[in-house]
């Protein structure tokens, strides 16, 4: 996988999802900010391997086709998912196996906000629009979300890759998640020229 | 103000109920998908529809229009993460009384009710 620096897409992380991320700090118990953005260039599962997997990771994934065809996952460590729980909403729920139903809609949601964030600063900057698939969560380790992902993402296809840390703490506790944004060269090409 | 909330997250239709209590209005009823909101807004007839945009079947643009039809005074607050220029535009030309983007502080929901009461 070979990096390559690139401004545009990095400030599509450093600016819009950085002001959305100010915002959920404001209505949320937590602080969240942008850690870290890079631009790789992979598979998808290139850019999820750039995750740390432990033993299974939570995903909420978004996929745009036609105007501007785009892959969308936020990934985050099942075992964080009370801290996020208490930054997010205040309180955590209550424990189960895996990711309960509740912890399910919650990071669902969060999902749904992170990366649309990120899709609205895309297609404002594109003077296009389209209206986004409802989020999705699956659940398992790096070879059960690249398979799902499989649906809607061509696994041998190199994608332009933005990976973006996410910190999210609270007094109480810290946590972490990845946001990994996957365009296609000509997509990314158009970006950079605007 | 009797208000139906429309969303297909149940914790944002709680969050919004809770915020809405405090600020002493009634929440009439709640739906998950559009066919449900549909009959829900026939049956209670609220003052006031806050709809999601994106929900599984269909969108909230969809349903802003039949609401619209079956009430063209209906106000119909969308509430979404999605800010694109031209969604927003297009919600607007399709009748919503405004739009409350995700996430909104306490202070932004009860201005919109304000102006919209």
């Amino acid at each position: 996988m070979t990096s390559k620096p690139d401004v545009k897409l990095k400030s599509l992380a450093a600016v819009d999802l950085s002001k959305c991320l100010l915002r959920i700090s404001r209505v949320s118990a937590g602080t969240w900010q942008v850690v870290d953005a890079e631009v790789s260039s992979g598979t998808l599962e290139d850019a999820l391997s750039r995750h740390e997997f432990k033993d299974a990771a939570a995903a909420v994934y978004l996929s745009l086709k036609e105007t501007a065809p785009l892959t969308l996952v936020m990934l985050f460590d099942p075992s964080n998912t009370e801290c996020i729980s208490k930054c997010f909403t205040g309180h955590s729920f209550p424990k189960g196996a895996g990711t309960t139903p509740a912890e399910e809609v919650m990071l669902t949601e969060l999902g749904n906000i992170v990366l649309n964030a990120l899709i609205n600063s895309l297609l404002n900057a594109l003077k296009r629009s389209q209206m986004p698939a409802v989020p999705q969560f699956i659940e398992g380790d790096l070879a059960r979300i690249t398979g799902e992902l499989g649906r809607v993402v061509d696994l041998k296809r190199t994608f332009r890759t933005l990976t973006v840390t996410i910190g999210i703490k609270s007094d109480k506790c810290v946590s972490n998640s990845k946001v990994f944004a996957l365009f296609p060269e000509p997509l990314a090409q158009e970006l950079e020229n605007l | 103000m009797k208000v139906l909330i429309v969303d297909d997250n149940v914790m944002t239709r709680s969050m919004i109920k809770d915020l809405l209590t405090e600020m002493k209005h009634v929440v009439v009823g709640e739906a998950e998908n559009g066919d449900e909101a549909v009959r829900v807004f026939t049956e209670l007839k609220p003052e006031l529809v806050l709809l999601d945009l994106i929900m599984p079947g269909k969108t909230g643009m969809e349903v802003l229009v039949e609401l619209k039809a079956i009430n063209p005074a209906a106000k119909v607050v969308m509430v979404t993460a999605v800010q694109q220029d031209i969604i927003s535009q297009q919600l607007m030309d399709k009748g919503a009384t405004a739009i409350l983007h995700k996430p909104f502080l306490y202070e932004e929901l009860e201005e919109v009710l304000k102006k919209v009461a």
